[in-house]
């Protein structure tokens, strides 16, 4: 089953976001399933926890939004990458993977 | 993705207006509603009843309302800080995209700038002077309640300065008055043995510092002890004496300087550029206490009003306190007192001059504006299809009027700074150039408030100029230039006609000018011309002024001018020296009745002559021809012999010989006798013509004064006098005074200044004008050619003349330059009647100067659009038929 | 971001019992174990450690008991239980999971 957002280190939603962005400008849906689908499922990020995530990430700046039109030709809001969303996407990045390093150290000493 | 983005990124920056809270809530809203409809779908899509997919996307979906009132709140921070970082944002955007624009464009874009800054320029040079002089003579805090007090004669003709005693008693009971201070001038001589100088010393109250809120940069202000009887003499050295003769040392203070071999502790030195309101020009390098005692006689007074009182008033409170002094009383009714703020002095002669000259600069900027919008509408027009695409991708029509604006606003400040340079420029060459009556420019400075005005007249100009473009560019026609490929379209039709009207605006403005510097000029020109009756090169005057305590008798006067003279000979240099009582132009006036011998009595009453007394040799020295009879004789006065000027002889005994007769000047007194006829000096002012009343020479009292003034004629080339004379006196006497050396030369060009004045400042903004209209007439030309390049292909190819299709164009825009002229020569008439107080021996309808001006005016037109028509002619037409 | 890490609590329970698994401790040992183990990267505060333990132990996933430490000073010890282990084991496996699905996403293998 899936894991809680409380499990992930705070900062790794946000990589994951970012990563998702770094394909191409999506809506939060988008976001959401892209991240299910990638991770058949095992990823699952609750719906409020990843618009508090966007918001806060556009409000950083790393992220800017506009309204579009989406496939079912409706309006949404389509999120997309600054250039000082890709740097930070490096740094949470290189985070992820010290801690994921460092908790496998713990895991795996006998 | 980089061209999306782009565009992307403008429909972003073209999100106007910001949302409120409720909007950003409407947007959160809208975007959550949309994730749980496509959840809901989703789940639909797997299989489940609506409602259950509807509960299971809320569910799914976490705590909703704690999600939406942390993205509402934080969308709110952002759009805030949004607002002003877009704003600037967008600034910065339009402002790099207008900076590439226009570097596209230099030509245009240094045409614009320059033309701007010309306008500005000479806008703001002349606004600071006639700020200055008409509105804020006093740049100090409060400078707008300090006044100069001063007595009005009953008739209102007449000011002279307060008298002692009335000033006492204004000092122990006016109440209108934070400060009254007084102040003279005088001139005092620094002995330094390797370099002495005459100086003007500033002599005030110890009330004028505080009055005008300065204190000394060094040293300590005036007190009222230092001006007592039998104080320790004291000075403070103005800021640029002591720069310039102590290097700026503030060891300086505490030492003593000699002046008039007393004497003097230094005990401050004053901020730059102080100086006392009211001293027109004088120039003081060091400053000295004036006693405040009553028995002090000539100063003049100055004041500061308390807040709020206002002239009127003050001046009622000061004849109440006058009539109390019982010496003031007496002549209560004779003089009353007045105050009078430095611009009451200006004579109305010199105020039309500045309004005229104000009027000029305004023409100058009239078209100077008109010269940038003319180049910016045909940018306008060349860009139509620039702005056309931008609006098809998206751009709204706000977007190209805040780009054009960009553009615009950049050029103005550009040209602002420059004009600010060319403002700074010319405030000192009209300080150069003014006449006496405007001494008080020699303060003018540029400050914030006029640096603001420059700033905004650049902006305004930019503004109003840039929107006329921007408008038309976003204007109904807009759609049509992209269905109708052909550049030549009736598209630019509108804007084509403003600009020939704006040319034909700017050519006439221009020629108004033309014409009243041109009558200016021809002013100047004649009055250069007019024969003044000596020769004035190499010739120099000096007051010399023996001390009245030493010299009490002629015997002593006589052996020390006479000392002087021998001396003042032997300088290298000096061809001839004498002593006369004044010299041209400053001659002596007498008003009396002139009699001559053998004629009734008092035939024309009183009469106004000028008179000098002089040597035998003066009329060698100053080159003044004698025309009939011989020079005064070098006998004492008994001799009573007169010499008259030639008018004075032709007017008083026509058709005789004037030598011989005899004249005299009082009835009763003795007769003298014309030895001689000299031929007239005339005032320069008045460009030749002789003095009306004449000019009577007498023979030189011999020393009856202590005071003489000394004429020098030096060989070409020889340097200056001041302080060989200077030397001489000391040698002589270091208790003798030399003052006012100067050369006579220049006191004659000091006569001009005001004419110079006029002349060079209108000629310069005449050409100006001239090189703008031209300018913007070459720009209409160049830009029609570039229009009709189709056209002139086809000609070409159709097998039109080259010479015939130049002479098409030529012909085309010459009907404008015609028109331009005929109605700026007709404005001309109807406004040079105002300059008529300032034209000497010329009309104001001088039809040689209006000539000339138009036949200048039609040849600088012919060559402005002769450069773009020749281009016409060598078009080639296949690259011309082919297309853009 | 800063070198040390601050544990989310799924995480920190999943060290912890790991760490217990090995052998009892005290919690001073537990919090100095992990950051050794991690080479300074992982910091429990204590802030969140003694809560974390007293959350397991009323999970029945670990038992305190009172002993004497290594300075003979009374301390209390915790020591894993069956369900603990088992428990361990779980977590160990949805953590490994996780990881593979966020390197997924970040591109990491």
């Amino acid at each position: 089953m899936a894991r809680k957002p409380a499990d992930l280190l705070h900062g790794t939603l946000d990589a994951l976001v970012l990563k998702t962005l770094s394909w191409g400008p999506m809506h939060g849906y988008a976001i959401s399933r892209w991240i299910e689908d990638r991770t058949r499922q095992v990823l699952t990020i609750e719906d409020a926890a990843l618009y508090k995530s966007l918001h806060r990430l556009e409000s950083q700046g790393t992220l800017e939004s506009e309204w579009g039109v989406s496939e079912n030709n409706r309006r949404a809001k389509y999120y997309r990458l600054t250039a000082r969303g890709r740097a930070e996407l490096r740094a949470e990045t290189d985070t992820w993977r010290q801690y994921a390093a460092a908790v496998f150290s713990v895991l795996e000493a006998t | 993705m980089s061209e999306g983005s782009g565009e992307r990124r403008w429909q972003r920056l073209i999100r106007f207006p910001f949302r409120g809270r409720a909007g950003i809530a409407a947007d959160v809203d809208e975007e959550f509603r949309f994730h749980l409809d496509r959840r809901a779908e989703e789940l639909r899509a797997r299989g489940l009843e609506p409602l259950a997919a509807r509960d299971g996307a809320l569910g799914r979906f976490g705590d909703l309302n704690d999600a939406r009132r942390y993205c509402v709140a934080l969308d709110a921070r952002v759009e805030r800080g949004a607002r002003r970082r877009t704003w600037f944002g967008d600034i910065a955007y339009d402002l790099k995209h207008a900076l590439r624009q226009l570097r596209r464009a230099p030509g245009v874009s240094l045409v614009v700038i320059v033309t701007l800054a010309l306008g500005i320029g000479a806008t703001t040079a002349i606004f600071s002077a006639v700020r200055h002089l008409l509105i804020d003579p006093i740049p100090v805090p409060g400078g707008d309640r300090i006044y100069a007090v001063s007595r009005v004669s009953g008739d209102g003709s007449m000011f002279i300065t307060p008298r002692g005693e009335a000033v006492a008693a204004w000092r122990r009971g006016a109440t209108s008055f934070e400060h009254l201070g007084t102040f003279t001038t005088t001139e005092r001589t620094l002995s330094a043995s390797d370099a002495p100088e005459n100086l003007i010393a500033g002599e005030i109250s110890a009330d004028v510092m505080p009055l005008l809120g300065v204190r000394p940069l060094l040293g300590r202000a005036f007190t009222n002890d230092d001006a007592r009887n039998g104080a320790a003499a004291v000075t403070i050295l103005g800021h640029g004496f002591w720069k310039r003769r102590f290097g700026g040392d503030p060891r300086i203070v505490g030492q003593t300087i000699s002046l008039d071999g007393r004497p003097f502790t230094v005990i401050g030195v004053m901020p730059r550029n102080f100086s006392v309101p009211f001293l027109f020009g004088e120039t003081a390098r060091i400053w000295l206490p004036l006693s405040a005692d009553p028995s002090v006689v000539g100063a003049r007074a100055i004041a500061k009003l308390r807040p709020g009182v206002t002239r009127e008033s003050a001046e009622r409170e000061l004849s109440e306190i006058m009539r109390s002094d019982p010496v003031s009383a007496r002549s209560a009714g004779e003089w009353k007192p007045i105050v009078r703020r430095p611009q009451d002095y200006l004579g109305t002669g010199t105020r039309d001059t500045l309004l005229v000259l104000l009027g000029a600069v305004g023409l100058v900027l009239l078209i100077a504006c008109a010269n940038v919008a003319n180049v910016l509408l045909a940018r306008a027009v060349a860009r139509r299809r620039e702005f056309v695409i931008r609006a098809a991708l998206g751009a709204g029509s706000g977007r190209v009027v805040r780009q054009v604006l960009a553009e615009s606003a950049l050029l103005s400040v550009a040209g602002g700074v420059l004009g600010l340079l060319i403002a700074w420029g010319g405030l000192g060459l009209i300080v150069r150039i003014r006449p006496q009556q405007l001494a008080a420019l020699d303060e003018v400075r540029m400050n914030p408030e006029i640096v603001a005005f420059a700033l905004a007249i650049s902006l305004v100009t930019g503004i109003l100029f840039g929107l006329a473009p921007a408008i038309f560019a976003t204007g109904r026609r807009l759609q049509d230039p992209l269905r109708s490929s052909s550049r030549s379209s009736t598209a630019g039709a509108g804007a084509g006609r403003a600009r020939r009207a704006l040319v034909v605006a700017e050519m006439s403005l221009s020629v108004v000018l033309l014409v009243a510097a041109g009558l200016l000029v021809r002013t100047l020109v004649a009055m250069q011309q007019a024969p003044l009756g000596f020769d004035p090169s190499g010739l120099t005057r000096a007051w010399i002024i023996l001390p009245a305590e030493r010299y009490t008798n002629v015997q002593q006067r006589t052996e020390a001018f006479g000392e002087i003279l021998r001396r003042v000979r032997g300088i290298p240099g000096v061809e001839a020296a004498t002593w006369s009582m004044g010299v041209p132009p400053d001659l002596g006036i007498t008003i009396g009745t002139l009699e001559l011998e053998g004629r009734p009595a008092a035939t024309e009453g009183n009469v106004t002559l000028q008179f000098n007394a002089v040597t035998p040799e003066y009329f060698g020295i100053l080159k003044n021809p004698i025309r009939a009879g011989r020079p005064l004789s070098d006998r004492d006065s008994a001799a009573r012999e007169v010499m008259v000027s030639e008018s004075m002889a032709r007017r008083q005994w026509p058709g005789e010989s004037a030598v011989g007769q005899r004249l005299r000047l009082s009835s009763n007194g003795p007769w003298n006798t014309v030895v001689g006829v000299v031929a007239d000096v005339t005032l320069p002012s008045t460009g030749g013509a002789p003095f009306a009343g004449g000019q009577v020479y007498y023979t030189r009292f011999n020393a009856g004064f202590e005071e003489a003034t000394l004429v020098v004629r030096q060989t070409t080339g020889a340097p200056g006098l001041a302080t060989a004379l200077v030397r001489v006196a000391e040698a002589v006497d270091p208790m003798i005074r030399v003052r006012e050396v100067n050369a006579v030369g220049s006191l004659v060009q000091a006569r001009f200044a005001k004419e110079r004045f006029n002349g060079i400042l209108l000629t310069a903004f005449a050409v100006t004008a001239l090189v703008l209209a031209g300018v913007g007439l070459y720009g209409v030309v160049a830009y029609s050619v570039s229009q009709r390049v189709r056209e002139m292909g086809i000609r070409l190819a159709l097998g039109a003349r080259p010479r015939a299709v130049m002479r098409l164009v030529l012909l085309g825009e010459a009907r404008l330059t015609i028109l331009g002229v005929v109605l700026g020569l007709l404005a001309a008439t109807a406004v040079t009647g105002l300059l008529r107080g300032m034209l000497y021996a010329v009309e104001p309808t001088d039809p040689l100067t209006f000539v000339s001006v138009g036949v200048a005016l039609l040849a600088i037109a012919l060559v402005a659009a002769w450069v773009p028509a020749r281009r016409a002619m060598h078009v080639d037409p296949v690259v011309a038929l082919r297309g853009e | 971001m800063n070198d040390r890490l601050d544990l989310p609590q799924g995480t920190l329970d999943l060290l912890i019992l790991k760490t217990l698994s090995l052998q009892p401790m005290h919690g001073w040992a537990i919090s100095e174990r992990l950051h050794q183990v991690s080479r300074a990267t992982l910091q429990v505060p204590q802030g969140s450690l003694y809560p974390a333990l007293h959350r397991l132990e009323r999970r029945g996933w670990i038992a305190a008991s009172w002993g004497a430490s290594d300075n003979n000073r009374r301390a209390k010890y915790y020591e894993l239980t069956r369900a603990g282990r088992k428990q361990l084991a779980a977590e160990a496996a949805a953590w490994a999971k996780l990881t593979a699905a966020v390197d997924l996403v970040l591109d990491m293998q």
